[in-house]
C-alpha cells in the first residue's frame, strides 16, 4: 500500500522518496500492512524528518513610531515595510509579520505637512528569519509659517520642522494682513491691490483652499482676529475720509460694523480679552484706542508718525514705533504715559514681543 | 515678522532677497534662510 505525500515533505526528490521506502520493511499480510502503516507514520516519519525542514523565508519586524512636537495629527499615519502597509497611531508600536527575509525600505505617508521624520531617518530595516527585528521612527511636528509674497502674488507655506517651503497658495492679488484664527484652522488675509474687487479671503490651514470670502470696498493693509475667533477686523487705509476698520463675522463671513479711524492707519492690534483695539494713525500723528464693545473711539494720544504697534502680554504696555524718530516708545496703557524709549536707528515697520517679555524684536524696512 | 507660539523662533521676511530668515531667540543666531516667492512681506504662524 502506498501513501504518497504522507511521510515526506512535498518537494523531496524521487530518489530520496525511494530511499525512504527502502528503509521500511513491507509485509504482504494485511496485519503487517496495518502495523507497517503505524511504523511508517511514526518511526519512518521521524526518519523522514531527517530530510530537513525547509528554511524559513520570512521574519518579523517591530517598529515603534514616536511623535513629538505641536499640532500633532490625531489621525496617525500609514507605515509601509517592503510589501506590507499598516495604519498606525502617532505613538504606537506595530509588528509586521511574514515579511520576506532581506532588507526592505520603510516609508511613512499620511503625515500632515507640519510633521516630518527626524534625522537620522529610518530608511530601511533588515528582516531575518531567526530573530525579530526592531526599529524606531521619530516624527516631529511643528508650526506652519505663511509668507505673503508681494512680488509674485502668492503665499509660501514653510514648515518649522524642515525649514523649507512645503506648499504654495495662489490667491491672486497682493496678500496683506495675514492672520490665523486662534484655533489655527483658518488663515485670513486681505488684498492690497486687486483690480476687480476687494475682499478678505480665508483659506484652510490644512487644505490651503479658500473656504470663505468677505467683500470689502477698499484694499486691506492689516487684519486682527478677536481672541475668541468670532470677529475679524480689517484695516482699510485708503478711504478718502481717512481709514476704516471693517468688522466681519467669522462664522457668517459678513460685515457687521464699520469704524472710522484717522488718516492713513497702518496697524491694528487687540488686547488679550478682545475688548480694546489700538490703531496707529500715521498721517494725523495719533494712537487711537477703540472700544470693541461699542465700536466707538474711546481715547487717543498724540504720537508723531506712529507706524507699528504691539501690546505686552499682560496688556499693561503699548509699544509704538515712530517713523521719523526711528525709535520705539513703551506707553503705559492706563494713561498713555511714556515709560521708556529706545532709539533704533532704523524705521521699525513691525514689532514682536517674546512671550516671556525677555526680549522685543523690531523689523526695519528702510534705513 | 512673527514669533512661534513658544517664542523660540522668529521669522523675518527678507524682502530684497526673496527669502525668510529664521532666528533663534535663545542666542539670536540664524537658524535657516528659506527661499520663498518674490518680495516677501508679511508673516503669520499657526498657534500650538
Amino acid at each position: 500500500m502506498y501513501w504518497p505525500g504522507r511521510a515526506y515533505w512535498p518537494g523531496t526528490t524521487s530518489s530520496s522518496r525511494m530511499l525512504f521506502w527502502s528503509n521500511c520493511s513491507l509485509d504482504r499480510t494485511r496485519a503487517a500492512i496495518g502495523l507497517l502503516i503505524v511504523l511508517t507514520l511514526v518511526g519512518c516519519g521521524s526518519e523522514g524528518g531527517a530530510t530537513g525542514a525547509p528554511p524559513a523565508s520570512t521574519g518579523s519586524v517591530t517598529i515603534a513610531v514616536v511623535t513629538s512636537g505641536v499640532r500633532i495629527d490625531p489621525d496617525g499615519y500609514e507605515l509601509t515595510v517592503g510589501p506590507a502597509s499598516r495604519f498606525i497611531g502617532t505613538n504606537e508600536v506595530v509588528q509586521f509579520s511574514g515579511i520576506p527575509v532581506g532588507t526592505h525600505p520603510v516609508t511613512l505617508s499620511g503625515a500632515e505637512l507640519n510633521c516630518a521624520e527626524s534625522d537620522p531617518r529610518l530608511a530601511s530595516v533588515t528582516v531575518q528569519s531567526n530573530a525579530p527585528a526592531q526599529a524606531q521612527m521619530d516624527i516631529e511636528c511643528g508650526y506652519l509659517v505663511f509668507v505673503a509674497n508681494h512680488g509674485s502674488d502668492d503665499i509660501s507655506v514653510i514648515s518649522t520642522v524642515t525649514q523649507s517651503v512645503v506648499a504654495m497658495i495662489e490667491p491672486g492679488g497682493v496678500s496683506a494682513g495675514l492672520r490665523i484664527t486662534p484655533n489655527g484652522e483658518r488663515l485670513y488675509f486681505g488684498n492690497l491691490f486687486r483690480r476687480v474687487s476687494h475682499k478678505v479671503d480665508a483659506v484652510s490651514t490644512t487644505t490651503f483652499e479658500i473656504v470663505a470670502e468677505v467683500p470689502v470696498t477698499h484694499p486691506i493693509l492689516d487684519i486682527a482676529i478677536s481672541p475668541d475667533g468670532a470677529f475679524g477686523y480689517a484695516l482699510e487705509p485708503l478711504q478718502p475720509s481717512g481709514g476704516r476698520i471693517e468688522v466681519f463675522d467669522v462664522l457668517e463671513n459678513t460685515l457687521v460694523a464699520s469704524i472710522h479711524v484717522g488718516g492713513s492707519p497702518k496697524k491694528v492690534v487687540l488686547t488679550g480679552d478682545g475688548r480694546w483695539t489700538y490703531v496707529t494713525e500715521q498721517v494725523v500723528d495719533r494712537l487711537r484706542e477703540l472700544d470693541m464693545a461699542t465700536y466707538e473711539s474711546s481715547r487717543a494720544t498724540a504720537i508723531e508718525a506712529p507706524l507699528a504697534v504691539a501690546l505686552s502680554s499682560d496688556g499693561s504696555l503699548v509699544y509704538v514705533s515712530r517713523f521719523f524718530r526711528e525709535d520705539v516708545l513703551a506707553l503705559q496703557r492706563s494713561n498713555f504715559g511714556i515709560r521708556a524709549q529706545a532709539s533704533l536707528g532704523f524705521i521699525a515697520s513691525d514689532l514682536q514681543l517674546s512671550p516671556d517679555h525677555r526680549s522685543r524684536s523690531a523689523a526695519c524696512v528702510w534705513h | 515678522m512673527a514669533l512661534t507660539a513658544d517664542g523660540a523662533l522668529l521669522y523675518v521676511t527678507d524682502n530684497l532677497n526673496d527669502r525668510v530668515t529664521a532666528i533663534s531667540t535663545d542666542d539670536h543666531s540664524v537658524v535657516a534662510q528659506i527661499p520663498v516667492g518674490n518680495a516677501p512681506s508679511g508673516v503669520a504662524i499657526t498657534p500650538p
